[in-house]
C-alpha cells in the first residue's frame, strides 16, 4: 500500500503541473487588465499610462509570460504563492485566513450527508418500496434537483420573515466564539449537505439493494442473527465501497462549491476569496486558490483509494 | 385501510409529501411585505454581482416621479467656490432638541473590500475615511470648509490659496502634522511621488501649478487658473492626508490617518474594527467609541442583516432592489428607519453619438434619434419608476433646471400622446435625408451587472422607430471602451459618464469644451468654449449656475450632441437610533462628511 501511495503520488505531480499551465494560462487570455483594476477602475476614474506601466512593473506584469510562469511555479514548489497583486499581502496569508471557513463548512456537509445520508439509504433499501421508501426518495430527489442558491435564499427569506432572525454576519473563528461560528455555519453547512445527504442516500440504497440480495445475506439470516447485525455487519461493510467513493467526490465537490454559499450567508471563506480574486484579476490568489483546490482533490482521491484497501481486503494495490 | 397504490400502503404517507409542499406555498407565496431576495437574488449569486456601492444603481419599486409627479426634493446646496471659510471645520451640530450623546458602539455593513488603506489610489474609499483628514472637508449639509485650517484666504486675484494650519494635528502614531505632510499628500495625489496620478483625486494637477510650504503652519497652493475645483476634489473621501514619506508599501499594511477613528483590528477582506482616537483634533469628536465594518457582499446578505438589527448602517448598498422596498417604505412609515435620498452618482447619461462622423456628424439625425427616446419608457424599465427628468445635471438640483422644464418643453421629452407624435417626427426627420433609414452600430461597455448593455438594448429599440438599425458590440469596460472615445473610433454609445465632482467646471470642462481631456463625442462649439472659462470663474452662484444653464441649452437642446435620459436616485437608510448620519451628498459626490462617521451617535 506505501509503494502504491507514493505511486500516486508520483503520479499526481504531471497531473497538478499541466493544471498549473492551464490556469495561469486560462487567466492570462481572459479580457481585462488587472493593473487598471489595481488602481480602482470605475465609472469617473482617470488612469493614466505612466500610472498603468508603473503598477505592471512592480506586479511583475511587464516580463513575458514564460519567465512569469515559471517564477511563479519555482515559488510555488518552494511554498511560496507569491502575494496578492490587489493587496500585495501573501496569498498564503489570505488564504490561511479564510481556508477554516471552508474546511469548516465542507466537513460540516459531508458530515451531515454521511450521517443523515447512510441511514437514509439503508432504510430506504431495506423497506424497499413502502410508503417511507417513497417519500425518502422524494426528498431525496427534491434536494438533488433543488438548486443549492435557490435553497439558501428560501432560508434568508423564510427565517427573515417568519422570525425576523438572520444568521451572524461577522467573522467568529470556532475556537474563539463557537456559538456565532455555529450560528453562522450551520445552516449553509445542512443546505449544503442535504444535497451531499440526497446524492449519498440514493447510492447507499441502490447499493444496499444489490448485496442484501447476496446469498451471504440469506445466509448470515438462516444463520439467526439479528437483522441489525445482518444489514450493518454484513451487508453495509460490502456495499460501502461505491459510498465511499461517492462521498469522497461529494467532498471534493463541496470544497470546491462553497462559494454560492459563503456569498448568500456572508461566510469569509475560500470561495469569497476566489470570487474576489476572479472580479479584479487577482492571478496570484486565482491560482494559488485553484491549485489548493485541485492538490486537495488529488489528496481526496488518493485517501478515497487507500481506503478501499481497508474496507475489502480483497482489493490489492499491486 | 385504503390503498394509494402509487404512494403506499398507508394514506398518511400523502402528509409527508402535502405538508411540505404547503409550508413551500407558503413560504413563496406571501403577501407583499415580505423581503424577497429570491428575485434579484438568483441574478445576485449567478452572476457574481457585488454589493459595490457602483454608481449603477438598481431599481426600486417607489412610485412613479415621471412627468406628473412633483419633483422629488434633491439637495441644493450652496456652490462651493473658492471662497475662504474663516474657521475650521465646524464641529457637530446636534439635532435641534436632542443632544449628541457620546459612547456606543455601531456595525456598518462595507460593500467593498478595502485592499490596502491607501485611499488615494481605490475605487471606494467611504469605508477607510474614518481614519483620515482631509485638507478640504465636505460636510452633511454640502459645505465645503477646510478641514485643518483655522483659516484659508485666496490671494493673486484667486490664483493663489494660502491656508493657515491648525497645529497640533497628530497622525494616529504621533506625529504632528504639518505643512510638509499637507503638501507631499497632495504631491502623491499628483503622482510626483511614486508615479502613480490618483485615479480620482488626480484632477488637481490640471488646475495646480505649485505648492509652497513657507513655513511649517502654512501652505499656498499656486493655481493654473481660479477655479472651485480643488477644493471640491480634495473634500472628496479619496484625497485624504498622509505624513509625509507614507509609501504605498506602508498604506498596504496599516492606515496612517489623523482621523476621528484608530485602526484596532483589521481582517483582511472580512471585517475591521475602529476604536475612538482620544487625540482627535476637533473637541467633542467622535462621539461613539467604536465601529465595526462587516464586509457583506450580495443584496440578500446584506438585507437580511439589516432587517434584523445586525447592522445600524448600510455603508455599503446605494440602493437595493426594488422589492426590498416594500419593507424599507413600511419601517420608514412606522418611524424605525432614516433614509436620505441623493442624486445617483454618475450624469449625464443616455445616448452619447459621434458627433464627428456619420451619421451622427449630421445635426438631422442626431435630432431624429432624440426624438424616438421614450424617456418615461427608459425610467420605468431602467430605473423601476423611481427616475426623474436630467440633461446635463439632473432636474431641480444645484445646476439643474427644474423638471416642469424639462418634460414635454425639451424635444424628445414628450409623454403620452406627445411622445407618440414625436416618434413619428423623428421618422420623417431621418426619412428626409436617409428615406431607407440608417444602419448603424452601437459600442456598449460592459460593466459589473450588465446594466449599462441593458440600457443600450433599450435605446436601440427606441431609435429603430425611427429608422436607425443596428447591432451592439459589446466592450469589455472602460480598458477596451476608453481608447475608443479618446480615438472618436465609435458611432454611438449608451453609457453614464462620471466625475469626481460632478462640478460643471469639470464636467463641461472634460467632455464638452474643445480639446477637453475626454471629449469624447467629437463635439465642438466656440459659444461653449467661450462660456466656460467664465462660468468656471464665476463666484455668484445664481450667476454661475445661469452659465450652466445656458451651457446646457447649447449642448443639449440646440445642438442635440448627446440624448439626455432620466436619471435615478441613491438612497442610504439606516435604523434611527443612529443619529447624526447622513447619505452621500449631491454636490461633490463621495463627499467626506458623511462617510467620516465623527458624528454619528446613539439615541439610546
Amino acid at each position: 500500500m506505501q509503494q502504491y501511495a507514493i505511486r500516486r503520488l508520483i503520479i499526481a505531480v504531471p497531473t497538478i503541473l499541466v493544471m498549473s499551465l492551464f490556469v495561469f494560462g486560462i487567466l492570462r487570455i481572459l479580457p481585462g487588465d488587472v493593473a487598471r483594476l489595481v488602481l480602482g477602475e470605475g465609472e469617473g476614474v482617470r488612469i493614466t499610462t505612466t500610472s498603468l506601466e508603473v503598477i505592471r512593473k512592480e506586479l511583475g506584469l511587464d516580463r513575458p509570460l514564460p519567465i512569469q510562469y515559471l517564477k511563479w511555479v519555482w515559488n510555488f514548489v518552494r511554498g511560496d504563492m507569491g502575494r496578492s497583486l490587489t493587496t500585495r499581502r501573501l496569498v498564503t496569508q489570505e488564504i490561511l485566513i479564510r481556508i477554516p471557513f471552508t474546511l469548516q463548512l465542507g466537513v460540516m456537509a459531508i458530515s451531515i450527508g454521511l450521517l443523515v445520508g447512510i441511514p437514509v439509504g439503508i432504510v430506504c433499501a431495506v423497506k424497499q418500496n413502502s410508503w417511507m421508501d417513497y417519500v425518502l426518495r422524494f426528498w431525496s430527489i427534491f434536494f438533488l434537483s433543488a438548486p443549492g442558491f435557490w435553497l439558501g435564499l428560501m432560508f434568508l427569506l423564510l427565517v427573515v420573515r417568519f422570525f425576523d432572525w438572520s444568521p451572524p454576519v461577522g467573522y467568529s473563528r470556532l475556537w474563539e466564539d463557537p456559538k456565532n461560528n455555529l450560528l453562522q455555519l450551520i445552516w449553509p453547512a445542512m443546505i449544503m449537505g442535504s444535497q451531499s445527504l440526497a446524492f449519498i442516500a440514493r447510492m447507499t440504497r441502490s447499493s444496499m439493494l444489490e448485496v442484501i440480495r447476496e446469498d451471504y445475506i440469506r445466509t448470515a439470516r438462516a444463520k439467526g442473527l439479528a437483522e441489525q447485525v445482518v444489514i450493518m455487519r454484513h451487508a453495509l461493510k460490502n456495499a460501502l465501497i461505491p459510498i465511499v467513493t461517492v462521498a469522497g467526490t461529494s467532498l471534493g465537490h463541496t470544497l470546491g462549491g462553497t462559494v454560492i454559499m459563503e456569498q448568500i450567508f456572508n461566510i469569509p471563506g475560500m470561495g469569497r476569496l476566489f470570487l474576489t480574486a476572479l472580479l479584479t484579476r487577482d492571478y496570484t490568489v486565482i491560482q494559488g486558490v485553484v491549485m489548493l483546490t485541485a492538490t486537495g482533490f488529488v489528496i481526496i482521491n488518493l485517501l478515497v483509494d487507500l481506503l478501499y484497501g481497508w474496507l475489502d481486503p480483497r482489493i490489492s494495490y499491486t | 385501510m385504503k390503498r394509494f397504490p402509487l404512494l403506499g400502503q398507508k394514506p398518511y404517507g400523502l402528509a409527508f409529501v402535502l405538508v411540505p409542499l404547503l409550508l413551500y406555498v407558503l413560504a413563496c407565496g406571501c403577501e407583499e411585505a415580505t423581503p424577497t431576495p429570491a428575485a434579484t437574488a438568483t441574478a445576485t449569486a449567478t452572476a457574481m454581482a457585488t454589493a459595490t456601492a457602483t454608481a449603477t444603481a438598481v431599481p426600486t419599486a417607489t412610485p412613479t416621479t415621471g412627468p406628473a409627479a412633483t419633483p422629488t426634493p434633491t439637495r441644493a446646496g450652496p456652490v462651493a467656490t473658492p471662497t475662504p471659510t474663516a474657521v475650521a471645520a465646524p464641529t457637530a451640530t446636534p439635532t435641534p432638541g436632542v443632544q449628541p450623546k457620546r459612547g456606543g458602539a455601531i456595525t456598518q455593513s462595507s460593500g467593498t473590500n478595502l485592499p490596502h488603506w491607501d485611499g488615494q489610489a481605490i475605487a471606494w474609499a467611504q469605508s477607510l475615511s474614518p481614519l483620515y483628514s482631509n485638507l478640504f472637508y465636505n460636510s452633511r449639509d454640502d459645505i465645503i470648509t477646510c478641514e485643518i485650517c483655522t483659516e484659508w484666504h485666496l490671494e493673486n486675484s484667486g490664483k493663489t490659496m494660502v491656508f493657515n494650519l491648525i497645529k497640533g494635528i497628530k497622525f494616529h502614531d504621533g506625529r504632528e502634522m504639518t505643512s510638509a505632510d499637507v503638501a507631499y499628500s497632495l504631491n502623491k495625489m499628483m503622482g510626483q511621488i511614486d508615479g502613480i496620478i490618483s485615479p480620482r483625486c488626480g484632477l488637481i494637477k490640471e488646475y495646480i501649478n505649485t505648492i509652497e510650504t513657507p513655513d511649517a503652519y502654512q501652505m499656498k497652493i499656486n493655481l493654473v487658473r481660479p477655479s472651485v475645483m480643488v477644493p471640491k476634489v480634495l473634500s472628496s473621501y479619496f484625497c485624504v492626508l498622509y505624513p509625509k514619506g507614507t509609501t504605498r508599501e506602508n498604506l498596504g499594511v496599516k492606515p496612517y490617518g489623523s482621523g476621528p477613528f484608530i485602526l484596532k483590528e483589521w481582517t483582511p477582506g472580512v471585517v475591521w474594527k475602529l476604536e475612538r482616537n482620544p487625540n482627535y483634533f476637533k473637541p467633542g469628536l467622535p462621539y461613539l467609541d467604536s465601529v465595526e465594518m462587516i464586509m457583506i457582499s450580495g443584496t440578500p446578505a446584506i438585507m437580511a442583516a439589516f432587517f434584523t438589527h445586525r447592522f445600524e448602517h448600510n455603508g455599503g448598498l446605494l440602493k437595493p432592489a426594488a422589492s426590498y422596498y416594500v419593507n424599507i417604505n413600511k419601517l420608514k412609515a412606522e418611524g424605525k428607519i432614516l433614509t436620505r435620498k441623493a442624486g445617483a452618482g454618475c450624469r449625464p447619461q443616455g445616448m452619447f453619438m459621434n458627433n464627428s462622423k456619420p451619421p451622427f456628424n449630421d445635426i438631422n439625425v442626431r435630432k431624429a434619434a432624440n426624438l424616438a427616446l421614450d424617456r418615461t419608457a427608459y425610467g420605468v424599465s431602467i430605473w423601476e419608476n423611481d427616475y426623474v427628468a436630467a440633461l446635463l445635471y439632473q432636474a431641480d438640483t444645484e445646476f439643474g433646471r427644474p423638471a416642469s422644464e424639462i418634460w414635454n418643453v425639451v424635444a424628445g421629452w414628450g409623454t403620452g400622446a406627445k411622445k407618440v407624435q414625436e416618434i413619428e417626427e423623428g421618422r420623417l426627420l431621418l426619412a428626409q435625408t436617409y428615406p431607407k433609414g440608417i444602419d448603424t452600430e452601437a459600442m456598449n461597455q460592459d460593466n459589473t451587472g450588465g446594466q449599462i448593455i441593458t440600457m443600450g438594448q433599450l435605446v436601440q429599440e427606441m431609435i429603430a422607430k425611427v429608422g436607425i438599425r443596428g447591432p451592439i458590440k459589446i466592450t469589455q469596460g472602460a480598458a477596451e471602451a476608453d481608447p475608443k472615445r479618446a480615438a472618436l473610433d465609435y458611432l454611438y454609445e449608451v453609457v453614464y459618464r462620471c466625475q469626481v465632482t460632478f462640478d460643471p467646471d469639470e464636467m463641461v470642462g472634460s467632455y464638452w469644451i474643445t480639446g477637453g481631456n475626454r471629449s469624447w463625442q467629437g463635439y465642438a462649439n466656440a459659444e461653449v468654449d467661450k462660456l466656460w472659462p467664465l462660468m468656471s470663474a464665476e463666484q455668484d452662484p445664481a450667476k454661475r449656475k445661469q452659465l450652466v444653464r445656458q451651457i446646457e441649452e447649447i449642448i443639449i437642446v440646440k445642438d442635440v450632441a448627446m440624448g439626455a435620459m432620466p436619471d435615478t436616485f441613491t438612497e442610504h437608510f439606516w435604523w434611527k437610533r443612529l443619529q447624526g448620519a447622513g447619505g452621500m451628498g449631491i454636490s461633490p459626490a463621495y463627499g467626506s462628511g458623511w462617510s467620516r462617521l465623527e458624528e454619528w451617535w446613539l439615541l439610546e
